[in-house]
């Protein structure tokens, strides 16, 4: 399976922004490991929802073997997982994280079904498992990415949690598209992808709201909108991407010359595919 | 324009998508004396559609029609002939138009309409709307096919978009020698719509229609209509009545201070009907240059935070003109919630043109700031109104798709019939009732009714709102006209911080009783109702509020 994965080289990606960020989300889980009732609720309150949500996208079987790579200094997803009755391995580049994790580990009782190593996610195996979650902040995310899914197996499954919005100003966005045969499915900033797709090109589906400007593109499947098929925006055709408006704002798209704005929840539901060689 | 060809009526004609909301029904003569009734249905894009405006072409079509015209675009005739095409199959008798032939071999194609009819089965004529090119042959075809055999082609199967898009290459053809816009334009078009310098080019536009409005209907009134109607038509009136009627009540409420042929007159004329030209006259240039659908698109970041589209500005600013057309205009918006969540906000805090006159008139004069606050409140009552109504109401957040078309350079006399359109359509009705309302007062006023009433609101106006018991009366009259609320404070000599109250009052109070009855027959009675007792709820509450609020920090 061949994988492309693209970054944009934004000034300020991965800069300052991102430094700061990191270390904004570094102090938080020390906070967290620090002040146990805290972790508790904030667990309870947001990090739950977001993982049961990540974990039906996934369609785990029962008792899945899932590895988790950048489990950070509180394993809040292996903990979570770990409660579902799932295995975990969660693996970290950052010493002191791991050091940390395994005493949270332990102190939560779940020694028997979270392993916590340090290793560095670029040269991970991801053979022996059912499922893989890919943090937010590891680095460097696309070889990580491009890793993982060459040696992910067939059904089995790639969570890979991807910046958007103000995320996108710290890391930088994350460009990918994905070749017509491989399943997956795209939830804000989640992007779920199939192991064992033979022609899996890359990563995310590529949808109207994240083709790069002036870039044409093909749509290969629109949202069932009544508008769009009159409007040209139909299967096969080719479109340009004229302007993009910051904030959530419209996406102005360009078919045989005649320009249509779409709401950016319109233009996340139109897959396309980057057209092929120019001829 | 092809219907106005056809009917000899002026159809209101805009450079955007969903411009008409209503079908519009004109006569047509006949070669042999009879008349066909041709009826000109809202633009739609498909037969299956989810919005309000294009269900009304899908019924038209119900009522099965003698003959139907299907209109191409030559630009882009894949879109009509797919319509075309589902109509044919659905057993209609269709002729079909490709209009803008012009431009489209001005673009470098070549249009064959025999070899599409050939293709097809039906007629198909070849015009351009715009210089009048083949509407002779329209009309041939029409006589013809209502007198004699109707084109009823093959029973079709329904329409893909392949053979759709096969049948349009019959149709039109490269040649290869094309023309290309101006770059200015094509340039332009980009700007206007690119984030950067899209948004401030956006403040400049808001900005300088804005000042457009008020410079222009300033200057109007200042140097034409006071003038005309104040020192030349007035005094003859005076003078007139003055040498029929004798002195008294009855002669007060002719011509006395607020006599209904001199208040009565003066009000509309002089300062509301200014502000109607300016007004129209920015919005029909925006309207006829394809501005409004990239506002739109602007826009919808921040509307879809309320839970709207961009799409949701158009009613919007027209509701800055009347609400009535504001409303149907909603009909093109997609979900029911979306059309009454702006619905509402046009009902609470959008104030219509003659109001805002009233409010420059009585508001300019003291201080700019009091106007400018008015219309900060409105604003901000407008964001409030849409996220409460956007937690309140269920449905699904309707996402945005809208055509962008091209800029073009309004052409003046199309602007033109199109403010004298309204300017009349406000001397018809705007004026009369103004000055029913102001016979009214002044009846209450030289009576001595007024004291009976101030009695009963004494506590609401004057305790509440702190404004001399004589403001009950334009409170009784705001339901007729939303001027009214605000014109009669004019001459009361009020305070700043009691202007200001009047303004606000005036402005969250209720929507005049036509848009009531609109908004019962687009939406149900109750929401009417609702909306009513809201807003008069909402422009008591606020008015009182705010006196309170300022006279702490004026004190």
């Amino acid at each position: 399976m061949s994988v492309q994965v693209t970054h944009d080289k934004t000034p300020g990606a991965n800069g300052i922004l991102g430094n700061l960020f990191t270390r904004a989300v570094g102090s938080f889980e020390h906070a967290c490991a620090a002040h146990a009732g805290f972790a508790r609720w904030y667990e309870k309150s947001f990090y739950r929802d977001v993982v049961e949500r990540e974990e039906s996208m996934a369609e785990l079987p029962q008792q899945a073997h899932v590895l988790h790579i950048g489990a950070g200094r509180y394993p809040f997803t292996a903990l979570i997982l770990a409660r579902k009755g799932h295995k975990v391995m969660g693996i970290d580049h950052d010493a002191d994280a791991v050091e940390s994790a395994r005493r949270i580990v332990r102190a939560e009782g779940l020694d028997s079904c979270v392993k916590i190593l340090h290793r560095d996610g670029t040269d991970v195996d991801c053979r022996d498992y059912d499922a893989v979650w890919v943090s937010f902040h590891v680095h460097p995310r696309d070889v990580i990415l491009e890793r993982c899914s060459q040696t992910l197996s067939e059904g089995s499954t790639l969570i890979a949690r991807i910046p958007s919005g103000l995320g996108r100003l710290a890391y930088g966005s994350c460009k990918a598209d994905i070749g017509e045969g491989c399943r997956c499915d795209s939830f804000k900033s989640v992007l779920v992808v199939k192991g064992g797709a033979a022609d899996a090109e890359a990563l995310a589906p590529l949808t109207l709201d994240r083709v790069p400007i002036d870039q044409e593109v093909h749509v290969v499947e629109g949202n069932g909108h009544p508008h769009l098929e009159p409007l040209g925006i139909r299967a096969g055709k080719p479109v340009r991407v004229c302007a993009r408006m910051p904030v959530g704002g419209a996406v102005l798209v360009d078919i045989d010359g005649r320009k249509v704005a779409l709401g950016t929840e319109i233009a996340r539901c139109v897959r396309c595919r980057r057209s092929m060689a120019v001829d | 324009m092809l219907f106005n060809r056809l009917t000899g009526l002026s159809a209101g004609v805009s450079n955007y998508p969903g411009t008409t909301v209503e079908f519009a029904e004109g006569q047509m003569t006949l070669e042999h004396g009879g008349s066909a009734t041709v009826i000109d249905a809202p633009g739609t894009y498909s037969l299956q559609s989810k919005n309000e405006a294009e269900r009304v072409t899908t019924r038209l079509l119900d009522s099965s029609p003698d003959l139907v015209l299907g209109v191409l675009d030559a630009l882009r005739p894949e879109t009509g002939l797919y319509l075309a095409l589902d109509a044919m199959n659905r057993g209609h008798p269709v002729i079909l138009v490709v209009n803008r032939i012009d431009l489209a071999r001005e673009r470098g194609y070549a249009i064959d309409v025999k070899a599409l009819s050939d293709a097809v089965g039906v007629p198909v004529l070849a015009t351009s709307g715009a210089s009048g090119l083949g509407i002779d042959d329209v009309r041939r075809n029409i006589n013809h096919a209502v007198s004699g055999e109707r084109p009823r082609p093959a029973r079709m199967d329904i329409p893909n978009w392949e053979t759709t898009e096969c049948l349009a290459g019959v149709l039109r053809r490269e040649t290869g020698n094309r023309r290309h816009r101006g770059t200015t334009s094509e340039r332009l078009e980009d700007l206007l719509i690119r984030p950067w310098p899209g948004f401030p080019l956006a403040l400049v536009a808001v900005a300088i229609s804005l000042g457009i409005v008020v410079g222009v209907g300033m200057g109007l009134r200042q140097y034409i209509l006071l003038p005309l109607i104040r020192d030349t038509l007035l005094p003859i009136v005076a003078s007139g009545v003055q040498s029929v009627v004798s002195p008294g009540v009855l002669r007060e409420i002719m011509v006395g201070e607020y006599g209904f042929l001199t208040k009565g007159i003066e009000w509309p004329l002089t300062l509301v009907l200014p502000y109607v030209v300016s007004f129209y006259f920015v919005l029909s240039f925006l309207e006829d240059s394809g501005y409004l659908p990239r506002l739109a698109a602007l826009i919808d970041g921040m509307m879809a935070r309320l839970g709207l589209s961009g799409a949701g500005i158009m009613p919007l600013l027209l509701g800055y003109g009347c609400g009535i057309p504001a409303i149907m205009a909603t009909r093109t918006l997609e979900t029911r919630r979306e059309r009454l969540t702006v619905a509402s906000m046009i009902c609470l805090a959008v104030p219509c043109i003659a109001q805002t006159g009233a409010f420059i008139a009585l508001l300019a004069e003291a201080s700019i700031f009091v106007l400018l606050g008015v219309f900060a409140i409105s604003i901000g009552a407008l964001i409030m109104a849409g996220m409460v109504l956007g937690k309140i109401l269920r449905g699904t957040k309707p996402g945005l798709v809208m055509e962008i078309p091209e800029l073009l350079l309004p052409r003046v006399s199309v602007m033109l019939t199109k403010v004298w359109a309204r300017a009349k359509h406000y001397l018809m009705d705007g004026v009369v009732p103004v000055m029913l309302g102001v016979a009214f007062a002044a009846l209450v006023h030289e009576t001595g009714a007024i004291d009976v009433v101030g009695r009963y609101v004494q506590p609401l106006v004057t305790g509440w709102l702190g404004l001399p018991e004589r403001a009950a009366v334009p409170l009784l009259l705001g339901i007729f006209r939303r001027e009214l609320t605000v014109l009669p404070l004019l001459d009361m000599d009020l305070t700043a911080l009691q202007l200001f109250t009047g303004a606000v009052v005036g402005l969250f109070y209720v929507p005049c009783i036509a848009m009531l009855s609109v908004l019962a027959k687009e939406f149900r009675a109750s929401i009417a109702l609702i909306i009513l007792g809201t807003t008069t709820a909402m422009a008591f509450l606020m008015g009182g509020l705010l006196t309170r609020i300022i006279s702490l920090f004026m004190m």
